[in-house]
């Protein structure tokens, strides 16, 4: 029985402002790699990218600011959903993630489903 | 350098973003001038931000090309909106359509631009030639440091101050014509030169980033060799000289990493489709009666290669070529080289004599001691050569060539013991 887990990816950004467009274009090799093997797999069920900025909204519409504006660490650059058997299979799988190549992060999150509520 | 081999210079996927790089940074620079060299790096660093985050979910676009400059385009035209904000841009006039982006003339033209623009005649040769390997060959702050073997932040340092040149003394980025694109073009093909003779250096172990150099510099004579006013007989000659050293480009270095002479090189080792190369091009500029040095320098190398190994080189043609560079360029380089080919025409004691005049003048230079050395050592006067191979020693600051004096050193201190 598979379930499904979120990985929120954030920061990494920072460090590629140094970056050369050969270097750039290796890292995204690797990305394109790692997620055509789970892709294979089966293992990847979606996932997208984000653009930085953005709003944050709150007291039923009243305060929307700009934003969010953490430390470049903790913004969130991008999502995947993959199938795994538990958490630690899934953190096994995250290892193999290119972001952290440049400090960035990874962080997993079992999805909740209504057959799985034990 | 497996690119060259099969002319897919421009669409090379191994390089697409450096590659592209240059070709969307010299598109932005001529539409919003040097002034804003900048914010155009940003934005195409931008771009290429983005597609490394989105292709790999979404896959590479057809015209990856395309959507890469559109897409840098979009964000230039955001941070100058975000600049000034009352100014009102005209937006549409700047928009290249697909059909624009698939004419291969106009984009080349659009690299040749910005290259003429890096060597503006108010730029010095080493500011154009940092120039070129950053806004044109897309190289980063720390690939030319590792390449010109400077520290990184050196390398940032020399960059930032070519850059400010180039923003207040270039301003536009167009097409020189008549006189002008000649001047121009003399400079160019200068710093094509100093860009390829920078990446031949020997560098020590997997020189990946000097094979890119030289591999960056050979395009950019393919780029000039393409435009039917900038091809001629120089690019052709240099186009020639280029590849003929090329195809010695990794049999010159043995597998511990250690620089052999012409001599010691094991010539079945030479890349033959480089030496083929070699000879297209340099039948190419030969057509023209007038030598220049480019041509003659071509010369020499075609003589290396026109042989079937070291002992059948013709030394007495390669000495006539020599003297008739000699006229040209009178440069210490070119003086002491002559001398070795002397001494194998003319015998050692001549040429060692000839070369103990100069002492006055190239007492500070390695090649002169490092020559000096190799003549005594023919003269089996050991001693001599070891005094001279150690001040050459002392002269020389890369690592590679200093191993490979090492060896020289050990070899004679065993002959005199």
């Amino acid at each position: 029985m598979m379930t499904k887990f979120l990985y929120l990816f954030r920061g990494g950004d920072a460090k590629r402002l140094d970056q050369s467009p050969e270097e750039m274009q290796a890292h995204m090799q690797k990305w394109g790699a790692w997620m055509q093997s789970l892709a294979q797999s089966g293992t990847l069920v979606d996932g997208l990218p984000l653009n930085t900025g953005g709003k944050v909204v709150a007291s039923d519409g009243e305060t929307v600011t700009d934003g969010p504006f953490a430390e470049g660490t903790e913004v969130v650059g991008g999502y995947l959903i993959v199938n795994a058997k538990d958490l630690s299979h899934a953190t096994e799988i995250s290892k193999g993630c290119p972001i952290f190549e440049y400090g960035g992060t990874c962080e997993i999150r079992e999805v909740m489903n209504m057959g799985n509520m034990d | 350098m497996g690119f060259f081999m099969e002319r897919t210079v421009y669409e090379n996927i191994d390089h697409l973003f450096r590659h592209q790089y240059g070709r969307i940074m010299a598109g932005l620079l001529s539409r919003f001038g040097t002034k804003n060299v900048n914010l155009v790096e940003d934005a195409v660093q931008d771009a290429l931000l983005k597609a490394m985050k989105l292709w790999p979910h979404q896959g590479q676009p057809d015209n990856a090309a395309a959507w890469l400059y559109k897409v840098a385009q979009n964000q230039m035209l955001d941070s100058l909106k975000r600049q000034s904000k009352s100014t009102v841009l005209e937006v549409n006039k700047m928009e290249l359509t697909e059909q624009e982006y698939q004419d291969s003339t106009q984009l080349n033209d659009e690299q040749l631009q910005l290259v003429f623009a890096c060597c503006h005649p108010n730029i010095s040769d080493k500011e154009s030639l940092l120039l070129s390997l950053k806004l044109v060959g897309g190289f980063s702050s720390a690939e030319i440091g590792r390449a010109l073997l400077l520290k990184e932040e050196a390398a940032k340092k020399s960059i930032q101050r070519a850059k400010s040149n180039f923003k207040e003394k270039v301003g536009s980025v167009y097409f020189p014509k008549g006189k002008e694109l000649e001047l121009y073009l003399n400079r160019v093909v200068r710093v094509v030169y100093l860009i390829f003779n920078e990446g031949y250096k020997p560098s020590k172990g997997a020189s990946l980033i000097n094979e890119d150099l030289c591999g960056e510099a050979i395009r950019l004579g393919l780029l000039l060799n393409d435009n039917k006013h900038c091809s001629g007989k120089d690019v052709q000659a240099l186009l020639s000289l280029m590849c003929f050293k090329c195809a010695r480009f990794e049999a010159r270095i043995n597998s511990i990493g250690e620089l052999l002479t012409l001599e010691n090189q094991d010539w079945k080792k030479w890349n033959q489709q480089y030496v083929q190369w070699g000879f297209y091009y340099f039948n190419l500029a030969s057509r023209s009666q007038e030598a220049s040095s480019y041509q003659l320098e071509a010369a020499i190398e075609f003589y290396y290669h026109s042989a079937t190994g070291y002992d059948f080189i013709d030394w007495e043609k390669i000495g006539e070529v020599y003297r008739l560079l000699l006229l040209q360029k009178d440069s210490m380089n070119v003086k002491l080289n002559y001398l070795v080919v002397l001494e194998k025409t003319r015998g050692t004691d001549f040429a060692l004599h000839e070369l103990t005049k100069l002492e006055g003048a190239f007492e500070g230079s390695a090649l002169y001691h490092s020559i000096k050395a190799f003549f005594y050592e023919n003269k089996k006067e050991f001693d001599l050569a070891l005094v001279h191979l150690e001040k050459t020693l002392l002269l020389t600051d890369n690592e590679v060539e200093q191993g490979f004096l090492k060896q020289r050193i050990q070899k004679v201190t065993k002959l005199i013991a």
